[in-house]
């Protein structure tokens, strides 16, 4: 997967984005990243709140901490996977879950894929977009700066 | 029909019983049914009592089952047949012997069979005429018996008659005292008479009954030598093959596991001593199972105790395991979490997101981020060593191409080597097949490790890779013309944490784990990790790994060598 070495930033743009996580620095950090590359993020506290908040949005990807209070991101995950209307939507695994095998268990739990924090702003970027181009409903949606992805 | 069944069925089975009756010694044979009929009519002929001719016939029938044609025979069913004999005819004398003909037919050779029935003829001959030879006696014995026991009987049943005694009738008359007295005298003479007379018969009834018994002894010595010894013989048969009998049955109910069965005594010495012996080994057989038993219950439950033990330690080590790699997990997202926010952070700041950074700045933020890294490369490490010290890591064994797999290495750091003004060779050795088995993740580990340390302690000159094949091992070498290690710490590289030079943990991001994991998987590889030094002048580390071949590149090697053969 080749992804620009200069990232456009525009090549999230028009993307509706929940970041599910509970701790504030990485949602921060989640949450500037993904708007500095033209996302529209929208945030929730942990997977309750993102139930709640999914009433009303349908957003392109969901990116999820799994241990989070109230509601874990595998908890959330299994609401997903039972909703007609949301199971479509991508969800991307973010955590500081690196044992053995904790990848294969999101996946196993219905997550398109695990990102393994510490993650610095463009690690991020580019582990993310290196997933969503595996994604092919995703893939034709990014906008790469008159280069698209998707033609290759 | 072969030869053997037809001898078969002529012999089948020679089986003597011999009955005492009554004082007359009969035979009877029923292993040639015509020669037994010749014996019963012989005897019925002279005169036996009925009650003799039907013990005979029944013995007859007995016996008879034994012999019945077509059944098969079992030593428990002839047993059981032989011990009723014993019980209904109370026969002391009744014997049971079979011969070796019958014992040993199944198994025996035609030449063995002829010889054995020539065996079996001559006995049955020797048998014949002492038989023989006893009836040709018998109207003599027996008339000499019956004069015997006639005048014996003839004194029990009439005993003399009382002398009869000439006296006067009794005297009405008044009797003269002289002649009172003589009454007296004869009253007193007759009693007198009466006792003896009485005596006299008691002694006749006594006489008879010892000449009745002598009529048995005179039997016995009457009858000719030939006679006595033949019956002696018989007798000590009879005898010897009961006990014997007992003996190996008791024999096989040990042997069948019953331990507690015993012989009788027996008043032949060779078999007292036989049975004594057998009694013995009895006893001893019986003490020691009890014991063996004894001991195994003991050992059961020794056993049963190490299993609850073990059950229980191997809980205990389950528990701190699944601790272990609780901590394990907790500590290494605890630790990521506040180091994701530092790596953010720091990131966004140098992407310029809150805007542009002066120079200073940017080299601090850079700092920042480079140990941050160090640091989370040391968090993986110690994970990782951590995982291999559980043995959590498996070792996974496929074909992988080797010098693919070392390109890779070689493209990857030949960046950094260059970086450093430093050129990185490689050298693979022809003779290494191409595929290998093996684990070509954590051989990357591995190779990559001892690279970046050849890399980062070599000023100048260059770093080598090479591979080598060495018999049934394969080789990993890298060579560099670094600072070398101290002679004294060659002995503790490899432990963690141990690094020769604590300054160039932090000046080149080395961890101090990376030689420490390195052995520990070339161990769970079943190879090992060597390293020879020289100071000034370089280290050379190798890693020896077993050398396993994929089944069909073998194959291929195989015959690639027999082609080569051919055309040589």
């Amino acid at each position: 997967m080749n992804i620009p070495p200069q990232i456009p930033r525009t090549v999230l743009s028009g993307w509706d984005i929940l970041v599910v996580e509970d701790e504030a620095d990485s949602l921060d950090i989640a949450v500037s990243v993904l708007t500095y590359y033209g996302a529209s993020v929208h945030t929730a506290g942990n997977g309750q709140e993102a139930l709640h908040k999914l009433e009303t949005l349908t957003p392109r990807l969901i990116i999820s901490d799994l241990s989070m209070p109230v509601m874990s991101g595998w908890a959330l995950i299994e609401h997903l996977n039972q909703d007609r209307r949301l199971m479509s939507i991508p969800a991307i695994a973010l955590t500081a879950h690196a044992m053995p095998g904790d990848r294969e268990k999101a996946i196993a739990a219905g997550f398109h894929n695990h990102l393994t924090k510490p993650l610095t702003a463009t690690t991020f970027i580019r582990h993310l977009l290196n997933l969503l181009v595996d994604i092919p409903v995703l893939n034709e949606e990014l906008a790469w700066n008159g280069d698209s992805y998707a033609q290759r | 029909m072969t030869l053997r069944r037809l001898l078969n069925s002529v012999i089948v089975w020679e089986v003597v019983p011999v009955l005492l009756l009554a004082g007359s010694l009969v035979l009877a044979s029923i292993v040639r049914p015509v020669f037994f009929n010749r014996i019963f009519s012989l005897q019925a002929a002279r005169d036996l009592s009925s009650v003799q001719e039907r013990r005979l016939y029944e013995i007859h029938v007995h016996t008879n089952q034994l012999f019945e044609p077509g059944v098969q025979s079992s030593f428990e069913a002839d047993a059981a047949i032989i011990q009723q004999l014993v019980n209904d005819f109370g026969a002391d004398l009744l014997i049971w012997r079979t011969g070796d003909v019958s014992r040993n037919l199944a198994a025996a050779t035609d030449v063995e069979v002829l010889r054995l029935l020539d065996e079996a003829d001559q006995q049955w001959l020797e048998f014949q005429q002492t038989l023989d030879a006893y009836l040709a006696m018998y109207p003599q014995v027996r008339g000499f018996l019956d004069q015997i026991e006639q005048f014996s009987d003839l004194l029990a049943e009439n005993p003399p008659a009382l002398p009869s005694l000439p006296l006067p009738p009794p005297a009405i008359n008044p009797i003269p005292t002289e002649v009172a007295g003589l009454r007296d005298a004869y009253d007193a003479a007759r009693d007198n008479l009466l006792l003896t007379s009485r005596l006299i018969q008691q002694r006749y009834v006594a006489l008879s009954e010892r000449a009745r018994q002598l009529s048995l002894v005179t039997l016995a010595v009457a009858v000719p030598f030939v006679i006595a010894v033949a019956a002696l013989a018989v007798i000590g048969v009879a005898r010897t093959g009961r006990a014997g009998f007992a003996i190996a049955l008791t024999a096989r109910k040990l042997a069948a596991g019953d331990l507690t069965a015993r012989a009788r005594p027996s008043g032949i010495t060779e078999l007292g001593d036989l049975s004594a012996a057998l009694n013995h080994m009895a006893a001893s057989l019986q003490a020691r199972q009890e014991e063996l038993l004894q001991a195994n219950a003991v050992l059961e439950e020794r056993v049963k105790e190490r299993t609850r033990e073990l059950e229980a330690a191997t809980e205990v080590a389950l528990e701190h395991s699944r601790l272990k790699s609780a901590f394990m997990a907790t500590m290494s997202h605890e630790l990521r979490t506040p180091l994701n926010a530092i790596t953010g952070y720091t990131s966004l700041m140098l992407m310029g997101i809150r805007g542009q950074i002066d120079e200073d700045a940017r080299r601090m933020l850079e700092r920042v981020l480079s140990n941050s890294d160090h640091l989370l490369g040391l968090i993986n490490q110690l994970l990782d060593l951590a995982k291999i010290e559980a043995a959590q890591v498996e070792i996974v064994n496929v074909a992988f191409d080797v010098r693919t797999l070392v390109s890779k290495w070689h493209d990857q750091m030949r960046v950094l080597a260059e970086a450093r003004g430093l050129s990185l060779t490689l050298e693979v050795d022809p003779a290494l097949p191409e595929q290998l088995c093996g684990d070509p993740d954590r051989l990357t580990q591995m190779g990559l490790n001892l690279l970046s340390n050849a890399i980062k302690f070599t000023q100048t000159g260059e770093v080598s890779l090479a591979l080598r094949h060495v018999e049934t091992n394969w080789s990993i070498i890298v060579r560099d013309t670094g600072v070398g290690i101290p002679p004294h710490a060659l002995n503790y590289i490899f432990e963690e944490f141990r690094q020769v030079d604590h300054s160039y943990t932090r000046e080149q991001g080395g961890t101090g784990l990376g030689l420490a994991i390195t052995r520990n998987l070339a161990r769970l590889m079943q190879g090992e990790v060597t390293v020879t030094s020289e100071m000034g002048v370089g280290s050379t580390f190798t890693i020896t790994l077993p050398l396993i071949v994929p089944a069909s590149e073998a194959a291929a090697t195989h015959e690639a060598a027999l082609h080569q053969k051919e055309l040589a």
